[in-house]
């Protein structure tokens, strides 16, 4: 027989996808056929490489810019903005001023903010430990026009109330107490040059990995579950988002979008 | 996961649970990620075709048919939106799009860092001097773990084009990477270039 009448069959014979009598006498003519040894050696080593070839990994930004491209697509809040706007900010206003402290946690008096500026975007500073829940109703303040600055302050103890709405699932095995607008304080907030370029890292990090053109709002310096994190809220078309990133890596600890 | 447990999440999420779907992306993210990765060779291109690959199973769950595997359909939708984009390039005469083939990355991400081995490299740019359609397939079959039958099924072609095809691919990287001489002495390789 043509010796090179195997050669096609040598990969399908590396790979098991031979019958048994095919397979046989590929064996036999390999026995005497130098060159399909060789080619087969060689197709062997080049397996061998591919298989040692390290898998590309997503980063977490990745990971995070197709949640949010999946939450798009999702879009329950088209849902949300055929509730009448009133209702909407009603809603809002609700959340924005629930305050949600884990059991153990000190419910610190959260101070605020005004600010400078990081690329001529408002920077604000908070003392709250923030959960999901809280940069959710930021995020919705924002997004409807409530004085985003009136960040919610814990109430003593004993407020307790089960959470309703959109903030159910986060609020899950958290104790919510509800508290007032009057029991704020504010403190003005100068970043330094340090934060300044750290948010500008973070808010290059969250450009590039969405397509969308995102316009900075206002940034936040904050603690995002003990975390040191900043907050980012971007506006995009009808839509607003807010990125809670670290703020050592500018790692995605929390995503959220309303509107739009 | 098995195969069972696998529909019974599927069929969670037709029912619109959105964990259930999440549950989908956190089984298939890698995958398609590393699939589109390989093929398109950009990070920003890969990331693109994920998405697009996640948020086309969204719309297409509830037609999703279960005589197929879900492991195959995600190959088959991230080798078509991967392919597509390559050739859309092609088009648009992007030349350097590759992000790990001659130097190191800009970016310092995940892959750049565990690519960096010389021979790791040298696959590399060895699999995107291939065609698309071979470099597909040999990403399906020695880096997907596809088998031939599976690979006929999300390139839609043939059993015997993927055997032909498969062999092609390895000789030439075998070639480029140093593992088969350029020629035979006997010539009798000539048919299979």
């Amino acid at each position: 027989m043509n010796p090179h009448d195997e050669l096609e069959l040598l990969s399908s014979y590396l790979d098991g996808e031979l019958d048994a009598s095919e397979r046989s006498r590929l064996d036999t003519h390999m026995t005497t056929c130098a060159d399909c040894r060789a080619t087969l050696a060689g197709l062997r080593a080049t397996i061998a490489d591919l298989k040692a070839l390290p898998e590309p990994v997503p980063s977490p930004q990745d990971s995070w810019a197709l949640r949010a491209a999946i939450r798009r697509a999702r879009s329950p809040l088209r849902k949300w903005q055929r509730i009448s706007y009133a209702a909407g900010a009603v809603a809002a206003a609700a959340i924005a001023f629930v305050v949600m402290t884990l059991p153990g946690d000190n419910g610190g008096r959260g101070t605020a903010l005004q600010a400078e500026s990081a690329g001529g975007v408002p920077v604000f500073q908070s003392g709250q430990n923030l959960q999901a829940v809280d940069a959710q109703a930021r995020l919705l303040a924002l997004a409807t026009g409530l004085p985003t600055q009136r960040d919610a302050i814990s109430a003593p103890a004993g407020g307790a109330a089960p959470l309703a709405g959109p903030t159910n699932e986060a609020a899950a095995d958290t104790t919510a107490k509800v508290v007032t607008p009057e029991a704020e304080s504010y403190s003005a907030y100068s970043a330094t040059t340090d934060d300044r370029a750290a948010i500008e890292r973070c808010v290059k990090v969250a450009r590039e990995s969405t397509q969308e053109f995102l316009e900075p709002l206002r940034y936040e310096i904050a603690t995002f579950e003990s975390k040191p994190a900043y907050l980012l809220y971007f506006r995009s078309g009808e839509r607003y988002e807010l990125w809670v990133v670290q703020r050592s890596d500018c790692e995605v600890l929390y995503f959220s979008q309303a509107g739009g | 996961m098995s195969d069972a447990d696998e529909q019974a999440l599927l069929d969670r999420a037709r029912a619109g649970d959105p964990a259930a779907f999440d549950e989908v992306v956190d089984l298939y993210e890698r995958r398609v990620f590393a699939v589109a990765m390989r093929i398109v060779r950009n990070h920003e291109d890969a990331r693109d075709v994920t998405q697009e690959v996640f948020v086309t199973a969204l719309r297409a769950l509830k037609g999703f048919r279960g005589d197929a595997q879900l492991s195959t359909w995600f190959h088959r939708v991230a080798v078509n939106a991967s392919l597509d984009l390559v050739r859309k390039r092609k088009r648009r005469e992007h030349s350097s799009v590759d992000d790990l083939s001659d130097q190191p990355s800009a970016a310092p991400g995940p892959e750049a860092e565990a690519i960096a081995s010389v021979r790791a490299r040298e696959v590399h740019r060895a699999l995107g001097a291939l065609p698309p359609e071979q470099r597909a397939l040999i990403v399906m079959h020695d880096l997907q773990d596809l088998d031939y039958a599976e690979c006929a099924e999300v390139l839609g072609i043939p059993l015997g084009t993927v055997k032909s095809r498969l062999h092609r691919a390895r000789l030439a990287l075998a070639r480029e990477l140093g593992h088969l001489r350029e020629a035979e002495p006997s010539g009798g390789l000539g048919p299979l270039r």
